[in-house]
């Protein structure tokens, strides 16, 4: 599939209309697909550790901070990714005088570092729902263990809850991490020459429509990777759950809490 | 400035609640207009996966793969200018002159064929959950093919499916955002021009936001309460 995907690409290349320079355009759509990969890494990364303060927030005993925590899950996850982006981008914009008074302006002048902001928030919120949501769907006992052997809260967080929390959270995780890639492209709509952003800003100039084409097969190509990768990621670090030894099906595997 | 906060608002000739307004009417038609399509569509495509016929399957699982493996945004600009290209060539042949491709349809489509490919996912999943004993009782009871389906398959189908398909709205209600890149006027794009006008960058995007939110959480609520009722008297 990924060789047919790669052939159409060529195919697209061939057929581009000979008003445009190859040498140029590639190099510009390389620069394109740096900077979506660094867009994507940069964000997931980032939105890791701060979905692990959401989290922390969420499951905290302190009822401001729940509420904190839970208002920035649900804004973010509620409301469209570049209606975020705009807010944030052309709201900075008009509270400019403010934010230099605070000294803040410098990371929200840049278009770049808007939507990493931006994209943090975002993927830390999904990512933080799904953590939390996999910490409490553990068994309430797995904590009164915990307790009872005198584990303090952080043992039991990081050597009890977390390691089987995890075990839930990993699928949804690498579907998150999965459409932030895709996510990535929405960086265009504030001038950030990503891949996707790249190719419209041919388009405008060329008309040229196979630019699009070039895009849309190495976005296919690179999701199927990244796809491939986090199949691999699951398969190893659920590896101890035997989950295709013989004589076991799929998600059949030897319970996880014994029964 | 800011004590004309409200009056920003106002339906009228003043303010630009009536945009506004309008903004929010677009951007549902264009959910509920999609989300027949899409699922019909996604539907045909988990079906098509379970055919015999290698080259349905093949085409299937192709469409799939590459409207789930490209950008939203992608898929909108491929099918709104791509459509308009291909709508030009076949017009201009026929000697019609160029009719232009409404950015609705685009929108449609796009938002159609995104939620097919997801949905038909989540349809194949349920359709081998769908237990084997419905449906050997089904054909116990000696009841037909259609009122099989009717009567057994369709409302299990609806019941299991009902949790990734109310995700896969929520993610519709937000890509809707998407299509004011092509200047179609749905909630963002009246909040674009209203923010621009104005100049109440924060106000208007802030608005525009908290209605999303509203569409949002009035939709999981709802499909927790249907899902709710649906399960009655299961385990």
């Amino acid at each position: 599939m990924i060789a047919a995907l790669a052939l159409a690409g060529f195919v697209a290349i061939a057929l581009r209309s000979p008003n445009s320079d190859l040498a140029e355009t590639s190099g510009l759509l390389l620069d394109g697909f740096w900077m979506t990969l660094f867009i994507w890494t940069a964000s997931c990364s980032a939105g890791a550790l701060f979905a692990g303060i959401l989290v922390a927030g969420d499951l905290s005993g302190i009822p401001a901070l729940r509420i904190l925590a839970r208002a920035e899950i649900t804004f973010f996850r509620g409301t469209p990714l570049i209606a975020q982006l705009y807010l944030v981008y052309y709201g900075a914009g008009e509270i400019s005088r403010f934010l230099e008074s605070i000294n803040l302006w410098w990371i929200f002048k840049s278009p770049i570092s808007c939507v990493i902001i931006v994209f943090v928030l975002n993927t830390a919120a999904y990512q933080a729902h799904v953590v939390a949501g996999a910490i409490r769907a553990l068994p309430k006992e797995q904590n009164d263990a915990a307790r009872a052997l005198g584990l303090s809260a952080r043992a039991t967080i990081f050597k009890v809850l977390l390691p089987q929390a995890m075990i839930i959270a990993i699928r949804p995780l690498a579907n998150e991490v999965t459409k932030m890639v895709k996510a990535s492209a929405i960086a265009s709509v504030v001038t950030v020459l990503d891949l996707l952003g790249t190719a419209r800003m041919i388009f405008n100039e060329t008309l040229d429509y196979s630019f699009f084409f070039i895009a849309a097969c190495v976005y296919l190509i690179l999701i199927g990777t990244v796809r491939i990768a986090m199949e691999g990621l699951e398969h190893h670090l659920l590896r101890h759950l035997a989950l295709t030894a013989p004589g076991t099906s799929r998600r059949q595997a030897a319970p996880i809490y014994p029964a | 400035m800011v004590g004309n906060l409200f009056g920003q608002l106002s339906l009228g000739a003043g303010g630009w609640g009536d945009e506004l307004l309008s903004g929010l009417g677009v951007t549902l038609k264009l959910c509920l207009v999609s989300l027949p399509c899409g699922l019909l569509l996604g539907l045909a495509l988990a079906i098509a996966q379970g055919t015999h016929w290698a080259l349905l399957r093949e085409a299937s699982s192709l469409l799939t793969a590459v409207l789930r493996g490209i950008p939203e945004l992608l898929t909108l600009l491929l099918i709104f200018y791509g459509g308009q290209y291909a709508l030009n060539a076949v017009t201009t042949s026929l000697g019609l002159g160029i009719v232009e491709l409404s950015a609705f349809i685009a929108g449609v489509a796009t938002l159609s064929l995104i939620f097919a490919a997801y949905s038909s996912e989540v349809f194949i999943g349920v359709l081998r959950a769908i237990s084997r004993s419905s449906l050997e009782a089904a054909k116990a009871l000696g009841l037909g093919r259609i009122p099989t389906l009717l009567h057994v398959i369709l409302p299990e189908l609806f019941r299991l499916s009902l949790p990734g398909l109310s995700n896969l709205w929520l993610s519709m209600v937000k890509q809707t955002a998407l299509i004011s890149i092509i200047g179609y006027g749905d909630l963002l794009r009246e909040a674009y021009i209203a923010a621009s006008s104005s100049g109440n960058k924060l106000y208007f995007y802030f608005f525009a936001c908290l209605a999303y939110l509203a569409i949002t959480q009035l939709s999981e609520y709802a499909a927790a309460r249907v899902s709710g009722r649906l399960s009655r008297g299961l385990s």
